[in-house]
């Protein structure tokens, strides 16, 4: 019983920690120095120049994240439904 | 070329197509079906409401003229999305509680529901929006136009034409808002029908998009490689560093602030959202349909740079682009697209700020003068409220209008939007604020929203006016009154600045210190101190932690009057049957004060937190609580919390307090043993002297034929045992004496070589007796101590008599050495060693000679023994001397070896 | 002060005014007397000699007189051997551990010598000679 709750605090934890940190590193990706750091280079990825793929790629890997992140979310943080799921009149 | 007809038609239809979905939905959800309108689906899809005719055709232009600036708009809200846990979800909490009705209603609710801040930013909201609304006509006009000419020249003048259909356009979208968006007065009821238009709208803006840049990359420029191949030939700076610099963080920052700060995004985000839990699935599917959104946005930049003639208009390409290559039906298709993701906006826009109108001006003045606007008895209010919205939306579309109007043909889209953004993200440290900061107050509040959008009015909104004024022109050129260093884009001379960063920089910068400043001077009443822990603690609340007229009372008839007024009589009617458990309301029964507070934030949700309190506070009497009331009456679980906690520090007091006198306990049972001990051993002690005085003395008594020379022996031994027992008693009392650390001399600097001498020679008698060497050392000659000369000789006699009387060798000696020891945090020490060659003290005893009566194996020629006090006695005098007593290893000798006692004592410096 | 032949009494006692009182009022009653002065001579001195009663101290270097004692009700030959212990030690806890360990008679520090006398009598069955006064 206090092992599976313990477990279940520490997922909880690990949640939240990783929910700070994706948005964290999601800003050090896009800002200077390393969206910044390809532009010298006239390199290609999939036909598409590397500044571009790399941020289609960083905005790839966030959506990833948030996805896994949103998955990963321990039932019990999950929000009841809103008591009063308001019906019209 | 496609006739007129078509498109109108096409156009017409689709609006139609959106009044049936719309209808149908709002009459589903109203019968309780549509699960589909309530799912995370359709709330991801209403949010993408963020892409308006800027992203559909403004995005490319910005592609065209600035490279990949584009990008930032769309990552700055994906950046918030996925950092949804931190702010959006509290967001949400906070709006389904507090009831919120509109961005105005959320910051004015945190700042104690205070109504100028509400009216302020409902104006602010209205100023911001109007040039982003003026976007969404000019996009549709200038779209409109470009497919029934089928020209891409973009300087082409504006027409009388285009300027009537704007006017009918934006007729068109206060119709259909006003039709779905003024249904019902609850705001915090969802407008169904119009989600569900904004989420099929979404769908197809889409489709179109990718439509056009699969048609563009595939079908005209042979791939992604291929497209991308052209860029630098077209001029198209993909790999400039100048990317990534100020504006590409200004742009990322004002756009997720824009996410935020939109009155349509806090609409559909916070008012619309029907459960928090779908912002989980929100969090990745719509910064999944941005990417997707952004995939063609170059490529089509690009293509239409390369195969379009030189000036044309790169808004247009996703309409161009088709048109030239004869595509007529996905340039139709296209149109639909872009039409449908202005008008999107226009509808949801219009809706929000037509509640913020409504609630935040309209029903205020009409609380403050209700002549004025018809409300007397019976419906006023609730005819006063649709009404009020119906024309705010009018009146916001047409602020739109006579904007597009007055700047007509001033550049591009995307600039527009940026000044829209630019402005409301004057709301974001409010927001902020509220949603964080306990401290910040309504007036520090005001001051930052007021600062703010004095700066951004100044240095962005009044520049965009550039082209139709010439005073405004001369104003950005030179200043007002040729003031220099106040003209609007170089304001306070930083110049070489983008305008944009140039006008965030300082708006927000002003803003945010005037927010932090003026709170930490001023202070919030007891409804702003309430509100903002509401806001900040929101996730540490529980349900129904509601306060307010707390201990007020009203009677239920004039509050059912008043609700009625403002809600309707049907819903009134229901509110307080349900409140009540009883359909009959009593004409003086008092409403409890729990059932006010659900009224207020049940009227909340219709017109606003601010209004409100005000409505509520005509009818109820008694004032709010002070926040100490509150505190005590709202919180009696947290009391009870306290006091078991300080039940249980009690408990864990109690317990350590046990401890110790348990273990205080323990001690006085080992003092009183050792005091047992010790009288038994007294006893024993005593009786011994007493035994031979006792014995001798009947002998001598009962006996008178003893001879002389007996007589004399016996009366010998019966004076010496009196003796030893005096000895005995007097060591005994001196003992306790020096145990209680009674002082019973003083210390003074004397020579320890005399006291040396002198102990030596009291002790001949005994040294020569047992025929004992005493032999002096090496020793320190001249050295003073501190101690007492004649209690410094009692140890040494002690300690030389002992050494004599347990002293069994062939060649029996002492030997007194002295030495001195460096101290570094006292005084230095001497220390004298008395070493012997007797049978020396086993390592069980070391520590046990010191105790009381303790004594040594006697020597059997030992005619008298000591009491086994002189050790215990000699070591309390030294630690009254600062000193010690110690068993010692002789120095350069073996452990085991004869005994060895070391006296230390401090050396007078 | 020694008396010839096999003593009637052996007193065990380390203190030398308290012996030297024993020895004087015991052969002041007419009996023989042999001293030791700790544990070990008394052990020996026991099984040498055979004395009709010992004098013990409880009180005595190298072994105890509870020790002798053991060791002298163990012993086949001295089993029933009349013992007065004499101790300074006056607990009510050392009374008991004599008498569990069969000593004969138990006299607290200090007494009156018409006491031991008595006692010592008693425990011989032979009167002294001459009963000091009281």
């Amino acid at each position: 019983m206090s092992i599976s709750k313990q477990s279940a605090e520490t997922r909880v934890r690990k949640f939240k920690f990783a929910a700070m940190l994706l948005p964290i590193f999601a800003i050090l990706l896009i800002v200077p120095p390393l969206v910044s750091m390809r532009t010298t280079q006239n390199a290609v990825i999939l036909g598409i120049p590397a500044n571009i793929a790399y941020l289609f790629g960083v905005w790839l890997a966030m959506i990833i994240g948030a996805y896994i992140l949103q998955k990963t979310m321990p039932d019990i943080l999950a929000n009841p439904p809103h008591p009063e799921d308001k019906k019209s009149d | 070329m496609i006739s007129g007809t078509l498109v109108f038609g096409t156009s017409i239809a689709y609006v139609i197509l959106l009044f049936i979905l719309a209808y149908i939905s709002d009459k589903n959800a109203r019968l309780g079906k549509g699960k589909l309108l309530r799912s995370p689906l359709v709330f991801t899809l209403a949010l993408s409401v963020y892409c308006t005719s800027w992203t559909f055709y403004g995005a490319v232009g910005s592609a065209a003229r600035n490279g990949l600036e584009f990008f930032a708009i769309y990552l700055g809200p994906t950046l918030v999305f996925i950092g949804w846990w931190f702010g959006l979800r509290k967001l949400i909490r906070i709006g389904h509680k507090q009831r919120i009705t509109s961005i105005a209603d959320f910051v004015s609710s945190r700042f104690g529901k205070s109504e100028r801040l509400a009216i302020l930013i409902t104006i602010m909201a209205v100023v911001g929006i109007t040039p982003y609304i003026a976007l969404q006509l000019k996009a549709i006009s200038t779209s409109l136009r470009v497919i029934l000419t089928d020209s891409p020249n973009a300087a082409l003048p504006q027409t009388g034409d285009e300027v009537g259909l704007a006017f009918g356009v934006a007729a068109a979208m206060a119709l259909f808002s006003v039709m779905f968006g003024t249904r019902n007065i609850n705001a915090n009821e969802q407008h169904h029908g119009v989600v569900a238009a904004i989420a099929f709208e979404a769908i197809i803006k889409f489709i179109a998009l990718i439509a056009v840049g699969l048609f563009v990359v595939f079908g005209l420029g042979g791939g992604f490689e291929a497209t991308y191949a052209r860029a630098e030939d077209v001029g198209v700076a993909l790999d400039a560093s100048s990317n990534f610099g100020p504006r590409w963080i200004t742009i990322t920052i004002l756009s997720a602030a824009a996410i935020i700060c939109l009155p349509r995004q806090f609409q559909i985000t916070v008012v619309e959202n029907a459960n928090e839990n779908h912002l989980r699935t929100a969090s990745w599917a719509f910064p999944l349909y941005l990417f997707g959104i952004s995939i063609f946005t170059m490529p089509i930049a690009i293509m239409g740079l390369s195969l379009l003639p030189a000036g044309a208009d790169p808004d247009m390409f996703v309409l161009t682009l088709p048109l030239a290559y004869d595509q007529q039906a996905l340039a139709l298709f296209a149109f639909i697209g872009g039409f449908s993701s202005a008008t999107s906006m226009i509808i949801i826009a219009s809706i929000a700020l037509s509640i913020m109108i409504s609630n935040h001006i309209v029903v205020p003045l009409a609380l403050r003068s209700p002549k004025l606007f018809g409300l007397k008895q019976g419906q006023g209010m609730t005819r006063l409220l649709l009404t009020s919205r119906r024309v705010s939306i009018s009146a916001v579309l047409f602020l739109g209008f006579i904007y597009f109007w007055l700047t007509s043909g001033s550049g591009a889209l995307a600039p527009i939007g940026l000044i829209s953004f630019a402005g409301v993200a004057q709301f974001l440290p409010a927001i902020l604020a509220a949603l964080y900061w306990r401290d910040a107050t309504v007036s520090g509040a005001l001051a930052g929203l007021l600062v703010g959008f004095i700066f951004w009015a100044y240095t962005s909104f009044l520049p965009s006016f550039g082209t139709a004024s010439p005073f405004i022109t001369d104003l950005l050129l030179y200043g007002p009154w040729q003031m220099e260093f106040l003209r609007p884009q170089v304001l306070f001379g930083l110049e070489n600045m983008d305008p944009l960063v140039h006008s965030v920089f300082w708006s927000l910068l002003a803003n945010s210190l005037a927010l932090i400043v003026v709170s930490f001077l001023t202070q919030n009443n007891t409804v702003g101190q309430l509100q903002a822990a509401q806001f900040v603690d929101v996730f540490k609340q529980t349900e129904n932690s509601q306060y307010s007229f707390t201990r007020s009372s009203a009677p239920l008839n004039d509050l059912l009057n008043m609700t009625q007024r403002v809600l309707g009589t049907e819903h009134a009617g229901r509110l307080f049957a349900t409140y009540s458990n009883s359909d009959r309301i009593e004409q003086n029964k008092d409403a409890s004060p729990h059932f006010i507070a659900n009224l207020e934030k049940e009227l909340a949700g219709s017109i606003g937190a601010a209004s409100a309190h005000v409505l509520l506070g005509q009818v109820v009497s008694g004032d709010t609580v002070t926040l100490e009331e509150v505190m005590q009456m709202a919180d009696e679980t947290q009391q009870i919390l306290e006091y078991s906690q300080r039940l249980e520090q009690t408990a864990t007091e109690l317990q350590s307090t046990t401890r110790q006198l348990q273990a205080a306990n323990n001690q006085l049972r080992q003092l009183d043993q050792q005091k047992d001990e010790f009288l038994s051993q007294v006893s024993h002690e005593v009786r011994t002297p007493m035994t031979a005085i006792r014995s001798f003395s009947e002998i001598l008594l009962t006996n008178k034929d003893l001879d002389s020379q007996q007589k004399q022996s016996f009366i010998n031994t019966i004076h010496e045992e009196s003796m030893r027992l005096t000895s005995l008693l007097d060591e005994i009392l001196d003992l306790n004496a020096l145990e209680r650390g009674e002082q019973l001399w003083t210390n003074e600097p004397i020579d320890p070589n005399k006291a040396i001498a002198r102990s030596i020679q009291v002790c001949t008698p005994i040294t020569e007796q047992h025929q004992v060497e005493v032999r002096l050392g090496e020793h320190i000659r001249h050295v003073q101590v501190e101690a007492n000369f004649d209690r410094i000789c009692q140890v040494f006699i002690n300690l030389i008599s002992n050494a004599a009387k347990y002293n069994n060798a062939a060649k029996p000696f002492v030997e007194i050495t002295s030495e001195i020891t460096k101290m570094s945090d006292k005084p230095d020490q001497l220390t004298i060693r008395f070493t012997d060659n007797g049978p020396g003290i086993s390592s069980a005893h070391s520590n046990t000679i010191f105790d009381k009566f303790w004594r040594g194996a006697r020597n059997p020629d030992t005619a008298q023994s000591g009491s086994g006090l002189g050790l215990a006695i000699s070591r309390e005098i030294l630690s009254q001397m600062n000193g010690s007593l110690e068993l010692d290893v002789p120095k350069g000798g073996k452990a085991g070896m004869g005994a060895c006692f070391a006296v230390r004592l401090p050396v007078h410096m | 002060m020694m008396a010839s032949g096999s003593p009637d009494i052996l007193i065990v006692e380390d203190e030398p005014a308290i012996l030297t009182s024993l020895e004087f009022i015991l052969q002041h009653a007419g009996w023989k007397t042999h001293s030791v002065t700790d544990g070990e001579a008394a052990i020996k001195s026991v099984q040498a000699g055979q004395p009709k009663i010992v004098v013990l101290d409880l009180m005595l270097p190298r072994r105890n007189g509870f020790e002798v004692l053991k060791v002298i009700r163990r012993q086949p030959a001295t089993k029933e051997l009349p013992v007065l212990i004499l101790t300074a030690k006056g607990q009510q806890q050392d009374k008991q551990t004599a008498r569990e360990l069969g000593a004969s008679d138990f006299i607290t520090k200090p007494y009156a010598n018409t006491d031991v006398v008595e006692a010592v009598a008693n425990l011989i069955g032979q009167p002294p000679k001459a009963v000091p006064a009281p």
